[in-house]
């Protein structure tokens, strides 16, 4: 399902290279639900990035549902991304867009039918507690909400893969514990979850799989 | 293309200055634009207007035959570039002249007729006017021709004048060729950057949309129909200004410096060239948009951010 081997990501620091990312192996199955932690510029973002093909690997070889994420011609990518789920750490919401609107992305882009758009969106706002913001721009919004916002964003076409760089950052312990048990969900329904997190207590409360980032490399 | 609409409202409504900024640029330079074309038309329009009124006089000798007079008239009248051919005998002339001018010198031209000096003439009016160098031409090498011919004194077609009108006339349209051609790789540079500058401050946009699968023509074409109704909108807009320009031009002219009869030659520009205005403006704005945010959306929009 997800499969790195040898990737490296070097990034052009402004006085010398930066090593993000030194020779990644490593191999998740599909339905798995595994953390991925590390302190603070471990490399976690970076992983995630390569993964989600939002940026490419300096070198090496990252395949994601079949797709060798290096070598997809650009007219696969899209269509690659559509398979995955992704919160970013900086939530990235369109400004311009009310809750409803940011969260029914996915499904706009995939040109689904407006009665199930709008019936699907409720459904994952619901989910998330945020309802009442629907019609909110995100600068209207705490970071949690918006944390919540991107959360739904990432679930509503039932994705593959569901990719979470540090999805509890900024929510209080309580709705901390609302989002993973939403994760626990999908990933019953069969969706792959990867979550990026340096919260040690969350990943104490689960005896789920974990790989550990120290100064880019898996220790 | 309902989401190209909920494009262009968002933009409105969320970058109002940028599009505004945008917006006054485009209706600047194509301001520009039509008011240096209008300019153009009725300048020339004007020059033509006077070189329609260009009189040539063949003047007989004395001496010349009624055959020889029939002769010249003959040729005039084949050489096609005349109308309105008026002849005029010696009696003629005097008497035009005696009505003309009798008032102002009382007796004094009571005794022309024993020794009348004003020569037999033609008066002709050249069909199509002196509105180009061809044309020009002709008329020098048919004046040239007739001079030898017998019977024929001189002929006289305001020789300095008319040279130095065809010059003038020549370098005019030579010059508002390269003028316009300058202006208009100004304004599509102008156009160009105004528009790239509303689509990059959007890139964020761009990135997400690309994040979540957008393909690249999904991520354009919004920008494209945004930049086609912004340069519409800016040509309408421009037209609006330039007419109200000319209206009141139409009015200085017709009442400072209606003396010259300018204002019967003055157009603004014809209903072909309004629509080829709108369109040029509307593709001007769409191709910029086309470009900028082809260039912004290369797939990896968001890992190629600063
Ligand atoms: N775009 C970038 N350009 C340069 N350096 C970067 C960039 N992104 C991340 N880095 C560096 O790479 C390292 C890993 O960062 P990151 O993946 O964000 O770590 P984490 O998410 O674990 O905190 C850090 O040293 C960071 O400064
Ligand atoms: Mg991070």
């Amino acid at each position: 399902m997800i499969e790195f081997s040898h990737a490296y990501k070097v990034y052009s620091g402004t006085t010398s290279p930066i090593h993000a990312l030194k020779d990644i192996n490593l191999r998740i199955e599909k339905g798995e639900f595994v953390f991925l932690t590390g302190p603070s510029g471990a490399g976690k973002t970076t992983l995630f990035k390569l993964l989600s093909a939002y940026d490419r690997p300096t070198s090496g070889k990252i395949c994601v549902s079949g797709f060798d994420v290096n070598q997809m011609t650009s007219q696969q990518i899209p269509y690659f991304r559509r398979h995955l789920g992704v919160v970013y750490q900086d939530f990235r919401l369109l400004r311009q867009r009310t809750v409803f609107e940011n969260v029914a992305l996915p499904l706009e882009i995939r040109r689904e039918r407006s009665r199930y758009i709008k019936a699907r969106v409720e459904e994952v706002l619901e989910q998330v507690s945020l309802f009442h913001k629907r019609n909110e721009y995100p600068n209207q919004l705490s970071g949690g909400e918006q944390q919540r916002a991107s959360i739904a964003r990432a679930l509503i076409h039932h994705p593959n893969v569901l990719l979470a760089d540090e999805p509890t950052g900024n929510l209080d312990p309580e709705l901390a514990r609302e989002i993973v048990a939403i994760f626990d969900k999908i990933n019953a329904q069969g969706t792959t979850v990867f979550i990026a997190t340096h919260d040690h207590e969350l990943v104490k409360s689960r005896s789920r799989r974990t790989i550990e980032l120290k100064d880019g490399a898996i220790v | 293309m309902i989401n190209a609409w909920s494009h262009l409202r968002r933009s409105v409504r969320f970058q109002p200055l940028v599009q505004l900024t945008t917006f006054t640029v485009l209706v600047a330079s194509f301001l520009v634009l039509i008011i240096a074309v209008t300019f153009q038309q009725n300048f020339a329009s004007v020059l033509t207007h006077w070189g329609r009124q260009v009189k040539v006089d063949v003047y007989m000798q004395d001496s010349a035959t009624d055959v020889q007079t029939a002769a010249v008239k003959s040729k005039i009248e084949s050489s096609r570039l005349f109308a309105n051919i008026h002849y005029f005998t010696k009696d003629q002339a005097a008497a035009r002249f005696k009505d003309r001018m009798g008032k102002y010198l009382p007796g004094l031209l009571d005794d022309l007729g024993a020794d009348n000096p004003l020569p037999a003439s033609f008066e002709l009016e050249a069909t199509k006017g002196v509105v180009s160098q061809r044309a020009y031409e002709h008329l020098l090498a048919f004046a040239r021709a007739l001079k030898k011919q017998a019977g024929v004194d001189d002929v006289s077609y305001g020789q300095g004048w008319v040279e130095n009108y065809a010059s003038a006339l020549h370098a005019f349209s030579v010059s508002v060729v390269v003028l316009m051609f300058v202006l208009l790789i100004g304004a599509a540079f102008v156009v160009g950057n105004a528009v790239g500058n509303s689509v990059t401050q959007r890139r964020d946009e761009i990135e997400i949309m690309e994040l979540f699968g957008a393909t690249r023509s999904m991520i354009i074409r919004p920008y494209i129909f945004e930049g086609f109704a912004m340069g519409f909108a800016a040509a309408a807009t421009a037209l609006i200004f330039a007419h109200g320009l000319y209206s009141y031009e139409y009015k200085v002219m017709s009442q400072s410096l209606s003396f010259w009869n300018f204002q019967s030659s003055m157009r603004f520009l014809s209903a072909a060239r309004i629509f080829l205005a709108l369109l040029s403006g509307a593709f001007l704005g769409g191709l910029s948009a086309y470009l900028w945010a082809r260039k912004v959306a290369t797939g990896w929009a968001a890992a190629e951010a600063k």
